[in-house]
């Protein structure tokens, strides 16, 4: 049997196999700024991340000891979509919020 | 500048993103409704996928994964900005090749470039690659002609369930002796009866009951092998092997495309894992010499 290997295929070729990685989440996390008012970002959090009254006042008090906070964990689209609506939403009230995305 | 049946396609997923009550709609949501698009389903079987399992992994994972995104009021339903980017992929890819209309293959090509996609991810794990798609829409090519080895990878995740196309395998690379004498394609032997009583009696064992016939060529040591599935057909043959089927195994065949080292060796443990399986076969190997 090994001798109709060897005629056969006299090379060898080495097979390349792409792993499938699964996708990873994604965090999104509001930063500290001093000029956003606290009523402001606990309004946007309930807004944008439907989070109740408590969990927002929680979030906005992380931000603002911690310097930042993590608002939820979600896949890297709708990550980036959140991103994208916070600062959208801040820019229009004319607020310098930042928000960012981080890998999990 | 999209295609009607596009349009179909997007107002579905619209209609997903509304039935699980979600705010956004997503690139899971998009391909869920791709796939009872007519121009994707023609490239999702011709590059061999199973719609049924792709459907139920997007199904769980947006039941699942994304709960978050419940509304909790009654918001307009709106794309994410992956799923933005992807139309738009598709429609300045279909404008910059001079086509007037964006269909369902393109928005499946343009999926392809987002990263860490969920939707993309479950395409993936299907083996299914943008080149696949490509290949299909530009020159008709499906997966299968040109892509036995991953035929043969989905044998080892569900040899079970696939009984068809186990089937279709051993088809491929084994020919049925049992059915050839049916067919009339071997002709009753004559002489050797000693022989085939002796194989007869060695395959009756309960163990060690391995024959294997040595001689000079051409002396007819397949021909044994036909003469003992001749044997069986016309029910000559002690009960217990009475139902077993002689199955000649065509090793030429399953050398033959072997591109990568192991590929012949999947190939025959895979052959050999179903034989253990059911119980009533016999192979019989046409190898010059055994080590």
């Amino acid at each position: 049997m090994s001798d109709n290997f060897k005629q056969i295929s006299s090379e060898t070729l080495t097979k390349t196999r792409n792993k499938v990685k699964k996708p990873k989440l994604y965090k999104v996390i509001l930063l500290n700024d001093d000029y956003t008012p606290m009523e402001y970002v606990v309004k946007l959090i309930k807004t944008v991340f439907s989070r109740n009254e408590e969990d927002a006042v929680n979030i906005m008090l992380m931000v603002h000891k911690k310097g930042s906070g993590v608002c939820g964990v979600y896949t890297k689209e709708i990550a980036e979509t959140k991103v994208f609506t916070v600062e959208k939403m801040a820019k229009n009230d004319q607020h310098p919020l930042k928000c960012v995305m981080e890998q999990e | 500048m999209i295609s009607d049946e596009f349009e179909k396609t997007l107002q579905r997923t619209q209609s997903y993103a509304k039935k699980f009550g979600h705010f956004y709609m997503t690139l899971e949501h998009l391909l869920l409704s791709l796939l009872d698009d007519q121009d994707v389903k023609k490239i999702l079987s011709a590059c061999s996928i199973d719609e049924k399992i792709l459907r139920t992994d997007l199904e769980d994972f947006i039941k699942k994964n994304l709960k978050e995104l419940e509304k909790t009021n009654d918001d307009e339903i709106k794309p994410t900005l992956g799923f933005q980017r992807v139309i738009q992929r598709a429609v300045i890819h279909v404008q910059s090749s001079g086509n007037e209309e964006a269909n369902g293959a393109n928005v499946l090509v343009a999926l392809f470039s987002e990263r860490e996609s969920h939707a993309v991810y479950f395409l993936q794990q299907q083996n299914l690659t943008r080149l696949d798609v490509v290949d299909y829409i530009s020159h008709g090519i499906g997966k299968d002609e040109n892509a036995g080895t991953q035929q043969d990878e989905k044998f080892d995740e569900n040899t079970e369930s696939s009984t068809d196309s186990m089937n279709s395998f051993l088809e491929k690379y084994c020919v049925n002796l049992n059915r050839q004498v049916v067919q009339k394609k071997i002709d009753p032997i004559i002489g050797r009866a000693k022989e085939i009583e002796r194989t007869i009696h060695i395959l009756s064992r309960r163990n060690k009951n391995n024959p294997i016939f040595v001689g000079d060529p051409g002396v007819g040591k397949t021909a044994l092998a036909e003469g003992l599935a001749f044997k069986i057909v016309n029910r000559e043959v002690p009960d217990s092997i009475q139902n077993t089927t002689i199955y000649s195994l065509d090793l030429g065949g399953m050398l033959a495309g072997t591109k990568f080292r192991g590929d012949f060796e999947d190939r025959l443990k895979k052959l050999i894992n179903f034989f253990e399986k059911n119980s009533n076969f016999i192979i019989f190997n046409f190898c010059k010499t055994f080590h």
